[in-house]
């Protein structure tokens, strides 16, 4: 074990950076966006020196202010956190860097409070994936959540009425996680996620199995599990692209993790029993979201609609891997985390650029695209393909691990939840896909072009991340992957 | 008799019970949004009641050690805090929310809004 600062600059360079932005914004015109930047380039380069030094040589610990857990507040980069903040800081530094003409256009003159609350946001996932304390979680957790209201509501007509929907759906949502936390500060009296764990083997089942279903419940309305997905489609259809964009990727992959960290490193170590019903819950919960998600994206018009409902889906087949709990359960879970961020990235920015460049709203219009917009329909083609899992690309391994999984375990309807909801994918993806290609259009010369150089450019470089980490895969999910799951076979829940 | 040693004894958490199912059907039954918001607000409050009536213990003095006392157990105290100033937090961004819903719409009365496009149901919109 080592002890070391530099997890905690993970999510203190962004806090600080989002003062400074919005001071430097307010004094120099346009400053914001460079403190913005240069924040997650720092946090970026940060976390990609930690993954490897994590995997050398083990785990990185900071004891904040000295104290050391179980009193005080820990903070722990171990294998999977340093994964997560790989691809949470990388993730927003493309998105931030590429849509800046986006924001430009679409939060005139708001753009200082934007950026100072997009650092805000990073801020909090990054501290959410990397704490060790349930109630620093549920701090950061809030932080996450409020500054995800004020992105979301700061679009147009409607949203603030979506954005005050999020904020009562996304406040219970953290308050039944507290809830759940102070059962298990009660029944173990630490809050420390390790500490608990040891402990909660002498504690009542019945007060660790209520703590369990309250967090399963508050973090699944966080990661917007069918059937607590109502706030996201309303969400994104009405907020900023650019705050979609940043907020689809990210705020609900993040919190499937923390629902991953807690069953795992809290109940994994405890009762069984409490262990097993909490599993069946997300796995069945995650087999609905991924059937349902898939047809219900199939039934939308507007393109952002159809991605939220996608993002319910593809949460579910998340939910699935935990839920399953098996090695390729939770690989698949992991690596789909990370796919899944880099798709919902792409197909949001390009949702913006049909939006913003275009006019178009709904994905019956997607035609004026077809040969005006070669590289934006470029990479949204591949983020869709790895949406369906066609194989090189990224987005099939998440799903074949998690299909494996069920399958390896015989829970043959678990499995055909996922076939079924892949084959609704397949039906979404290529309705898109035909409208971008082979929909017949008259030729006219006339109209808007291909949308701005940095906005494509962050999509075509996303869409090439899918394919390099999908060929990749094997090297991946043996290096950066198996090391960070629990150790499965001390629960008894081999293979 | 034994119903009072009953709520002696469970008082705290019967409130608390109380407390969120009130909050709770506030949050979905109201019209009114402020209504809904308030409802929020009692729920948190109730899991700060929550909190509190866990580190209280019986026969218990104030958290400063002078040997051998039982003490109620402050570390709940510090927390609760943090959570009262994020609760304060998240009512204000509801409330700043409120404001400019009602000047966009002119009214916070969800009924009197009509239908939200963005909430329109997801069949409906597909046709």
């Amino acid at each position: 074990m080592t002890t070391s600062n530099l997890p905690v600059l993970l999510f203190v360079i962004p806090f600080v950076a989002s003062l400074f932005a919005a001071g430097g914004g307010w004094l120099v015109r346009g400053a914001e966006k460079w403190v913005t930047l240069a924040a997650l380039a720092l946090t970026a380069a940060l976390s990609l020196l930690a993954l490897p030094q994590v995997l050398a040589s083990g785990s990185l610990h900071t004891h904040l202010g000295g104290w050391a857990p179980p009193i005080g507040i820990e903070v722990l980069l171990d294998p999977l956190s340093a994964f997560m903040a790989v691809v949470v800081s990388v993730v927003a530094f493309i998105v931030v860097a590429g849509a800046g003409p986006q924001i430009a256009e679409e939060l005139h003159g708001r753009e200082t409070v934007w950026y100072a609350t997009v650092l805000l946001l990073t801020s909090g996932l990054m501290g959410l994936v990397i704490t060790n304390d349930l109630f620093n979680l549920f701090v950061q957790i809030e932080v996450v959540s409020l500054s995800a209201y004020a992105l979301v509501a700061a679009g147009g007509r409607g949203a603030p009425r979506a954005g005050l929907n999020y904020l009562i759906i996304g406040s219970m949502g953290a308050s039944m996680y507290l809830i759940g936390a102070g059962f298990l500060f009660a029944a173990t009296g630490s809050l420390n996620i390790t500490d608990v764990a040891a402990r909660l083997g002498e504690a009542d089942p019945r007060l660790a199995l209520s703590a369990g279903l309250l967090i399963v419940a508050g973090l699944g309305i966080k990661m917007a599990l069918f059937p607590l997905h109502v706030w996201m489609p309303r969400a994104y259809a009405v907020s900023p692209t650019v705050s979609a964009s940043l907020m689809a990727p990210l705020v609900t992959k993040v919190s499937a993790y923390a629902l991953l960290r807690v069953i795992f490193w809290v109940f994994g170590a405890g009762t069984l029993v409490v262990e097993e019903l909490l599993l069946h819950v997300i796995a069945w919960a995650g087999a609905l979201a991924a059937l349902f998600g898939g047809v219900l994206a199939f039934l939308q018009k507007d393109i952002r609609r159809l991605l939220a409902y996608s993002s319910v889906g593809q949460m579910g087949i998340v939910a699935l891997g935990i839920g399953i709990a098996n090695t390729s359960g939770l690989t698949g879970a992991v690596l789909h985390i990370a796919s899944d961020a880099l798709m919902k990235a792409v197909l949001f920015l390009a949702a913006g650029i049909a939006l913003l460049r275009f006019g178009v709203r709904n994905v019956d219009e997607l035609h004026l695209l077809r040969g005006r917009a070669p590289w934006t329909a470029a990479a949204m083609t591949v983020a869709l393909l790895s949406l369906v899992g066609v194989p090189p690309l990224s987005g099939f391994f998440g799903k074949w691990y998690v299909l494996s999984a069920a399958l390896i375990e015989g829970r043959w309807a678990l499995a055909a939840a996922l076939v079924i909801g892949s084959l609704a994918t397949i039906g979404y993806s290529f309705r898109i896909i035909e409208k971008l290609y082979f929909t017949p259009v008259e030729a006219d010369a006339a109209g808007p072009r291909e949308g701005q150089v940095p906005v494509v450019a962050a999509c075509v470089v996303m869409a090439a991340l899918l394919v390099v980490v999908g060929l990749s895969n094997d090297w991946i999910v043996r290096v950066l992957v198996l090391p960070g799951l629990p150790g499965m076979a001390a629960f008894g829940m081999v293979p | 008799m034994f119903f009072l040693g009953y709520l002696v004894d469970r008082g705290p958490y019967l409130l608390f019970v109380l407390l969120v199912v009130i909050g709770v059907f506030l949050m979905m039954s109201q019209r009114n949004m402020l209504k809904a918001v308030v409802g929020l607000y009692l729920f948190q409050t109730a899991v700060i009641l929550q909190f509190i009536t866990i580190s209280f213990r019986r026969d218990g003095s104030v958290p400063i050690v002078e040997g051998g006392l039982e003490l109620h157990n402050p570390l709940p105290h510090a927390m609760m805090l943090t959570a009262i100033v994020v609760g304060v937090a998240t009512l204000g961004v509801a409330i700043a929310l409120l404001r400019r819903i009602q000047a966009e719409s002119g009214t916070i009365e969800e009924r009197a809004m009509g239908p939200d496009e963005a909430a329109a149901d997801a069949v409906g919109t597909a046709r």
